[in-house]
């Protein structure tokens, strides 16, 4: 059924294309691409590409067909709610076009999981629905040299980018982290699920998506490199903005693969933890309050030891084994980087719910010293 | 000289509108000032700015009639 006649008929209008052809068509077919979330941007661009002719595909989504994705998912119908989005996509697609290698993988995308994931493909594509997974997939194709093919949507509008691409000469372009360096805490910006979204407005940025990824497979056209695409459906306004990639942005990237297996991308968005990080700033304001506890929780011998407040040491096992006894009702904790005392929040979160309010001191006693020192120059 | 402001997004949610104009000011840093004493919910969103539709990582001074969009991210998939 796949013959070359077949196929020839199947393409035929990418064929007759005048720059695109059969030269663009191979090109295609040789390519691979990973979709991240068969949402509401996943479905489209993934119907699309199988469409098209791109020959191996990858779909990682670990939810199921919920009622209330059907208003914009379109690769899904009634009868599949309930069942795995990643393998349904598959089996769509493939019955769209079998001559296809579509791997479905409906697990959910970790630190641990992403570098073995992406590492198969040639291009990245984000349609993903939160920022910690949007910062772990940019910071992980920075690792791996990969494309990422960007696409957001909030209500009425939607935001298109490519990422990372490499650009002959002048290296690789820039990266969500040059846009926006690091991600919103919780609730500094409002989720679809919060915010609604129009129905039609993921099927269009979806299907661009797409088209970036068939333009970067096939080499044609003018890919958006550098460049954010924003589209507006109530009013059809398109607004390109133009950024260049700098540097700056390996400050709050992991430095090193292993570095990212130890990167929790959720606590980076406070997803979990709503506002439990306090700066160094906000530290320095509760010093010495009375009702307040100031708590090390690094081992005693650690260094450096602050001189200019007084504070209790409760290492962190102390306080996994539930053998703490913090008197007052709000607790701040410090480690030397801010890991520790957050995992301390947590412990403390789950043990007395809303009855201690338990702060993190964020970036630890050397993000404090640090800001201290600053005052002082 | 009169600048045009844009806003993007969940910006609107504070601004209650998507465009203004405004005047007498001949640096973006003034201009951010102005926008959250007029908006003070912008103080705390998060967004970047763009001059002439190229983003602006340090302030910069606005010498010409120029349009300055400010841009959240969106997260929504």
């Amino acid at each position: 059924m796949a013959g070359k006649s077949n196929h020839m008929e199947r393409y035929a209008r990418q064929h007759i294309l005048k720059g695109f052809g059969p030269v663009g068509q191979q090109r295609l077919q040789r390519g691979g691409v990973l979709v991240v979330g068969a949402g509401g941007l996943g479905c489209p661009a993934l119907q699309y590409l199988a469409a098209a002719g791109v020959g191996r595909i990858g779909i990682i989504d670990d939810d199921v067909v919920n009622l209330s994705n059907l208003q914009r998912q379109v690769l899904y119908t009634e009868g599949d709610i309930g069942k795995p989005k990643a393998v349904v996509a598959r089996e769509k697609l493939l019955s769209l076009n079998s001559s296809l290698e579509v791997n479905a993988y409906p697990v959910r995308l970790t630190t641990a999981n992403t570098m073995d994931l992406l590492r198969g493909y040639d291009i990245i594509m984000d349609g993903t629905d939160n920022f910690a997974t949007r910062y772990m997939i940019n910071d992980a194709c920075i690792f791996l040299n990969k494309p990422l093919v960007f696409g957001a949507v909030s209500r009425f509008e939607g935001q298109v980018a490519v990422f990372n691409a490499h650009v002959p000469g002048l290296g690789y372009s820039a990266n969500y982290r040059d846009l926006f360096k690091q991600p919103p805490k919780d609730g500094e910006v409002l989720s679809c699920a919060e915010a609604g979204v129009l129905g039609v407005l993921p099927g269009i940025i979806g299907t661009l998506q797409a088209n970036e990824v068939v333009k970067l497979l096939a080499g044609i056209g003018k890919p958006l490199i550098n460049q954010v695409l924003t589209y507006n459906v109530l009013y059809n306004s398109f607004y390109t903005l133009t950024l260049t990639g700098s540097k700056d942005y390996l400050d709050e990237m992991p430095a090193s693969i292993d570095a990212f297996r130890q990167t929790n991308y959720g606590w980076e968005c406070d997803m979990d933890f709503g506002n439990e990080e306090i700066d160094a700033g906000a530290f320095a304001d509760k010093l010495g309050k009375p009702g307040i506890a100031i708590v090390d929780v690094r081992n005693p011998e650690e260094e450096p030891r602050p001189a200019d407040f007084s504070f209790l040491q409760i290492p962190l096992a102390v306080i996994r084994a539930g053998k703490e006894a913090i008197e007052e009702d709000e607790i701040i904790f410090f480690c030397q980087t801010g890991k520790r005392s957050l995992e301390a929040v947590r412990i403390m979160e789950n043990r007395y719910g809303g009855a201690k309010k338990v702060h993190s001191l964020r970036g630890g006693i050397l993000a404090y010293l640090d800001c201290q020192a600053t005052q002082e120059l | 000289m009169t600048h045009k402001v844009l806003f993007f997004g969940q910006l609107t949610d504070i601004t209650a509108t998507s465009s203004l104009t405004i005047e007498n000011v001949d640096n973006t840093q003034a201009l951010v000032l102005m926008l959250e004493s007029m908006f003070p919910g912008l103080a705390n969103a998060r967004y970047i700015v763009a001059v002439n539709n190229t983003i602006v990582r340090d302030h910069m001074m606005l010498l010409e009639t120029a349009t300055i969009a400010l841009m959240p991210p969106f997260s929504g998939g």
